[in-house]
């Protein structure tokens, strides 16, 4: 099984960076019987232009640095590191976020349940402060993903495709597991897989809020939930955004956008989901 | 045993001790370092301060300590006090107390976890405010339903916020990992738990050094751990979930009758500044903490003199004279903070005698259906 880590780096310093990389090389060390590779893009608008590299970071184990097309979003970001991954002969790609960590043994009982079920979408459970959507604590199973840090085969990313780039940053991930939910597949949380991401004390600014909508307003459009189109609409108006050309760029067929029943996904607003704790 | 060595420490560099007694708890420890090895400040003593373990323990210890990715400034020391078996809290952090280093102290339960920025953020409000001795920040609870890798959180609260911070001398809202020490303006003699409890040996600790200098309390402003409770009732505070708790319960009663004994020889020096606002605050018509003070207390005492209540104390009573040991009654609450204790021993108790009412009467239904 041949694995690719991807991850899309966004002014982040020098040294998080290779913090990052002693962290994936420790899992990967922890994770026998698998060949890793890690694929990178800098999305930072000052490394716009640079140039493609591969080095080898560990024994084993290329780093292949693909060159800057500036901030082009999260998902597209991600999107880039799939298509290259998968050209290269992945069977899997696992994107993470750059301000995060892998626990050493996250990629050892990751992986056994990627083998065993292809097929389905997986997260990596975020720690120490895990987003507070529902999972099944037998089956691991919930509602949607979150893609700071998840991972899937190539035999879904030729089926069900990568990231919609109409979503800029936030909500491309609800969107990714609902294609993977609606065509018979699974999200599943593998909870002893950990992953530290922090998302405590984050402070929104408006330019953040102006982004959740956006993508807000996409999902709301693709998939026909026309309380949150109201919603996010009405929200934008007031902080003066125009709402021209906010569409998806991945048109859903007919028979799957019937088969979507929004009542499912839209207990609390944004959470898309039961969630189990509101702090 | 020594105490601190304020000769040893260095400027900027912050002691985390770590309690760990239990060798079966490996995995928990190994999240706590995963957390700590991530919160971001880069200077870190960790002291990881084990209870009587055997070699081939410490052993493992140290193989999740090597494993663990660290900053290049973070050290991690593990020492082995040979104390025997039973709760020697106080004594393992005294232990770790004559290895420490730092400018800074703060502790770290071996089944807590960390948030990132958290002791950036505490050093900055001690750097930030002249003769600061402490400072403190909100705890998160998270309950969960076992401890390692593969726990599921249930539901996380935010812990103690509410109050104004000079009622920290009536009832602790300061949980051990939830502040840090700046140890070059604190008397070292008073850096020292008393060996000879092992219940709010920690709120005295806190109280002393804080009766002698201003700190900073930032307990609404930022969110900086979490502090793991275990559904099963595993902790050492009072959980509600086993017949255990009318021990615990009696634990900590003596405890609360030790601390009120300690209190009352200690002279604190509040600014007069803080003392006025704390004034004014307490006379506030019905502010929300009075309301809730008020809300909760009731509603302890209701839960107490409720029917299903005294139903269960002849199962309790019985249970207690089957296995041989005596019953302890628990009492009514006479503090707010000993009334969301009762509350959450009685919410979140899934212990038999707790909850035979409940399955009585679905029992019942079930047979009438």
């Amino acid at each position: 099984m041949h694995i690719y880590i991807g991850v899309v780096w966004y002014k982040n310093p020098h040294e998080d960076r290779e913090f990052w990389i002693r962290g994936a090389l420790n899992a990967i060390e922890g994770a026998r019987n698998t060949r890793f590779s890690i694929v990178e893009v800098d999305n930072s608008e000052a490394n716009f232009g640079s140039q493609e590299a591969v080095r080898e970071l560990g024994p084993g184990v290329p780093l292949l640095s693909l060159s800057s097309y500036g901030n082009i979003g999260f998902g597209a970001g991600h999107n880039r590191l799939m298509s290259s991954a998968f050209l290269e002969g992945a069977d899997f790609y696992i994107g993470v976020n750059p301000d995060g960590a892998f626990h050493r043994q996250s990629l050892s009982r990751l992986i056994p349940r990627l083998a065993a079920e292809p097929s389905n979408l997986y997260e990596m459970r975020q720690f120490p402060t895990e987003h507070p959507k529902h999972y099944s604590p037998d089956t691991g199973e919930t509602l949607w993903v979150s893609g700071a840090a998840f991972a899937m085969s190539k035999t879904s990313w030729e089926t069900i495709g990568g990231f919609d780039e109409a979503f800029f940053m936030y909500c491309e991930d609800v969107d990714l597991s609902w294609r993977f939910r609606l065509r018979g597949n699974k999200c599943i949380t593998v909870a002893d897989s950990l992953y530290y991401h922090n998302a405590a004390n984050r402070k929104s600014s408006p330019l953040i809020q102006q982004r959740f909508l956006l993508s807000g307003l996409v999902l709301g459009k693709k998939y026909g939930i026309d309380t949150l189109v109201q919603r996010c609409e009405a929200e934008l108006v007031s902080m003066g955004v125009p709402l021209n050309a906010v569409a998806s760029d991945m048109k859903l067929p007919a028979e799957l956008i019937e088969k979507f029943d929004p009542r499912i996904y839209f207990s609390s607003d944004f959470s898309f989901s039961p969630v189990r704790w509101s702090l | 045993m020594g105490g601190l060595v304020p000769d040893q420490l260095r400027d900027g560099y912050l002691s985390i001790l770590i309690r760990f007694h239990d060798s079966r708890e490996l995995e928990s420890l190994d999240l706590a370092l995963f957390s700590l090895a991530n919160q971001g400040y880069q200077k870190v003593q960790a002291i990881i301060c084990c209870q009587s373990f055997s070699l081939a323990e410490l052993a493992e210890v140290q193989s999740i300590v090597d494993q663990t990715i660290t900053p290049s400034d973070f050290e991690v020391d593990i020492l082995n006090g040979d104390f025997g078996k039973g709760d020697h809290r106080s004594d393992l952090l005294n232990l770790g107390i004559s290895a420490v280093r730092g400018q800074f102290l703060g502790f770290l339960d071996y089944d807590d976890v960390i948030y990132q920025g958290s002791y950036s953020y505490l050093i900055a409000q001690l750097d930030a405010t002249p003769a600061a001795v402490a400072a403190f920040a909100g705890i998160n609870q998270a309950i969960v339903d076992k401890a390692g890798y593969n726990y599921y959180c249930e539901r996380k609260n935010r812990m103690l916020r509410e109050g104004h911070k000079l009622e920290f001398f009536s009832g602790n809202q300061y949980p051990i990992h939830s502040g840090i020490i700046n140890l070059r303006r604190v008397n070292p003699q008073l850096i020292r738990f008393d060996s000879d409890i092992s219940r709010n040996e920690d709120y005295i600790f806190f109280m002393r050094i804080l009766c002698t200098g201003p700190w900073c309390d930032r307990r609404k402003n930022f969110d900086i751990g979490e502090y793991m409770m275990r559904s099963d009732g595993s902790n050492t505070v009072v959980a509600g979930n086993s017949m255990d708790d009318e021990d615990k319960a009696f634990a900590w009663r003596r405890a609360y009758e030790r601390f009120i004994s300690e209190r009352n020889k200690m002279v604190a020096h509040i600014e007069v500044s803080e003392l006025v606002e704390f004034l004014s605050y307490t006379k506030r018509p019905a502010s929300d903490y009075t309301a809730l003070t008020s809300d909760v207390t009731q509603l302890a005492e209701a839960l107490l003199r409720s029917k299903s209540w005294r139903y269960t104390r002849s199962f309790r009573r019985l249970s207690r004279l089957l296995t041989g040991r005596g019953y302890i009654d628990l009492s009514s609450p006479e503090t707010a903070r000993e009334a969301v204790k009762l509350i959450q021993t009685i919410s979140f108790s899934k212990s038999w005698a707790i909850s035979a009412p409940l399955r009585m009467l679905y029992s019942i239904l079930k047979k009438l259906r």
